[in-house]
């Protein structure tokens, strides 16, 4: 069997179909890729906004509770409540806030300590400058509460000496009632100041009632709401009672400085005395010496007297 | 240029959602042409098929053709035709075979008869319609000695359609517009051998396009959506499902220029639409037994 090829007599057979109608298929099958696309690029859209606030949320909240911990707020505390990386960053930085507080805590007790100190020093400093030099005890006395009462921020002051058995003697007053008798002297255990001299310890008295204690500032009459008595000693006896008033309770430092500087009070106040007793037994001697002198004068007078009313008697009886 | 981290998100879920797009627009893209693929090479498939139904359809006309001219009437026919051809072209030495054949213009009444009875007649009767139209038949020299409708041509033996089936024993040629029925034939030519394989003479039958159409209209009728265009290689139209102009010239139209190969598939516009041609250029292939085969 042989084939043949008429190639010359070729005819063109033409099979047709609608683009439409043949691709209606795909169309709608292109038409149901877009819904799918649309929705899905929803769901994208939905999933990476979640996605992204989930993480723009909260790095955007550890920013903000930086900015506040930065100023200076090492109590702000941020809350992440993402379980992530994040999350652990937020809670390592507020544990990194935490360790830098204590830290500060640290640092500024350790500079308030220091500052306590300096104050202390400043204060004894300057209160031994203010009671140098050879004053009498109430000159002393002035000087010490002129210096104390504004250095201690209180309102009133007064320093009593141990003037006799069992009795206080005003010595010195600031912004203190000088014109009270009740007050310019005071017995062992009469009063707040008696009992603080009667218990030889600090009373210190807060929240006191009104008119107890009223401070002259003028035309205003302020109370004062806390109170301190100090006793001070040398050498184990009393030498006097310091009183403070003020319209704040007085703080530890304070409290502290006064216990520190009571010593140096009453050596000072010792001192005081003991310069004006010397004085006193100077006059005393010297006033003595010059009735010495005078009567050594009167004698040599007298006997010069007598020489001459020897010689005289001696002439009138030749022997 | 400080971004923060939402835009790098969104940047990227972007860039996600441009390549999903992308990749839908790519996969819409390639199922669009794996379905215009799948569908141009089922076309081409359905048009090899139509093809080769033609192909054996002509096949069985020859077969036909060649079973009838075995008869004893074509064969005693043309031997004596041929004998008296050459007694005459003897006598005639000076006058050549052109003097012979017009000497020798007499048709054989009872060959033409019997060739109207068998190729027009018959089928006629028999379906109501016949695929042939003017019968020929010549002697080995090619004179006309037969023929069903009037011929003013008395020999045909130089005309290529007879060379090349005196040659290779068949001969299918090219359609023809046939005015006066307003259809295209084509012709077909069998070599008339004897009984030891020599040549006594051609057969030439002109075939009626309109019967292949009534197998195509058979054929794609199941196929509503369908539309088969039968063209001539120059572009002239033969036949289409759909309302068409016999021997129309269709060369200058776009789908006709886009024909390219032996077969293929293309868009093409068609009127506000595009539509999706596959064309198939038709080579008769002719199985014939051969001469000692």
């Amino acid at each position: 069997m042989g084939f043949e090829d008429f190639k010359d007599y070729d005819w063109i057979l033409m099979v047709e179909y609608d683009e439409a109608e043949v691709m209606g298929p795909i169309f709608d099958l292109g038409i149901r890729i877009l819904m799918v696309f649309v929705l899905l690029l929803l769901i994208i859209v939905a999933v990476g906004y979640y996605i992204s606030r989930s993480i723009t949320q909260p790095l955007k909240a550890l920013q903000s509770g930086v900015n506040i911990i930065g100023s200076g707020d090492l109590d702000h505390r941020i809350q992440l409540s993402s379980q992530d990386e994040i999350g652990d960053l937020g809670k390592d930085f507020n544990e990194l806030t935490l360790n830098l507080k204590q830290v500060n805590r640290t640092v500024q007790e350790k500079q308030d300590q220091i500052e306590a100190e300096n104050w202390l020093k400043t204060g004894q400093a300057e209160l031994n400058h203010q009671i140098r030099g050879e004053q009498d005890p109430e000159a002393l006395s002035q000087a010490i509460l002129n210096f104390l009462v504004p250095f201690l921020e209180s309102q009133t002051g007064a320093l009593y000496l141990h003037s006799g058995p069992q009795k206080l003697a005003l010595a010195a007053g600031y912004a203190f009632p000088k014109n009270r008798e009740d007050l310019s002297r005071i017995s062992f255990g009469e009063g707040f100041i008696g009992q603080c001299a009667l218990e030889g310890r600090p009373l210190h008295l807060t929240d006191i009632p009104e008119a107890f204690l009223t401070v002259d500032v003028g035309h205003v009459n302020m109370v004062p709401r806390s109170f301190m008595a100090l006793p001070f000693f040398f050498e184990g006896e009393l030498k006097g009672v310091l009183f403070l008033g003020a319209l704040n309770p007085f703080t530890d430092m304070q409290q502290r400085f006064l216990a520190g500087v009571l010593d140096t009070i009453a050596i000072v106040i010792h001192a005081g005395q003991s310069r004006l007793r010397l004085k006193e037994l100077l006059e005393k001697t010297q006033r003595q010496s010059e009735e010495l002198q005078s009567q050594q004068e009167e004698l040599r007078a007298s006997n010069e007297e007598l020489e001459e009313q020897t010689e005289a008697l001696n002439r009138r009886k030749p022997i | 240029m400080r971004n923060t981290i939402g835009t790098r998100l969104t940047i990227g879920f972007g860039v996600a959602a441009l390549m999903l797009v992308g990749l839908t627009l790519y996969t819409w893209s390639v199922s669009r042409q794996s379905l215009e693929s799948s569908v141009g090479n089922q076309s081409v498939f359905l048009a090899d098929s139509l093809m080769h139904s033609f192909d054996q359809k002509i096949h069985r006309m020859i077969e036909e053709i060649q079973k009838e001219v075995d008869r004893e009437i074509y064969q005693q026919t043309l031997v004596e035709s041929n004998r008296a051809f050459a007694r005459q072209v003897n006598r005639d030495e000076g006058d050549g075979q052109k003097t012979a054949a017009s000497r020798q213009k007499r048709i054989n009444k009872n060959l033409t008869d019997h060739l109207s009875k068998m190729f027009l007649e018959y089928p006629e009767k028999q379906y109501g319609y016949s695929q042939y139209s003017n019968i020929v038949v010549t002697n080995r020299y090619g004179i006309v000695i037969a023929q069903t409708d009037d011929n003013t041509t008395d020999r045909l033996g130089n005309e290529t359609g007879w060379k090349e089936a005196a040659k290779k024993g068949t001969y299918v040629g090219r359609v023809i517009n046939h005015p006066e029925h307003n259809h295209g034939v084509f012709p077909i030519v069998v070599r008339i051998d004897d009984d030891e394989g020599n040549m006594l003479g051609l057969i030439g039958v002109m075939v009626v396009t309109q019967d292949f159409f009534r197998e195509v209209e058979l054929f794609v009728k199941p196929y509503r959506s369908t539309r088969i265009h039968l063209m001539t290689r120059e572009g002239r139209q033969l036949y289409s499902t759909q309302t068409f102009k016999f021997w129309a010239d269709l060369s200058g139209t776009k789908k006709y220029r886009k024909i390219n190969g032996e077969k293929g598939f293309f868009i093409a516009p068609k009127g506000d639409r595009n539509c999706l041609p596959s064309p198939t250029r038709w080579g008769l292939r002719i199985s014939r037994t051969t001469t000692g085969s």
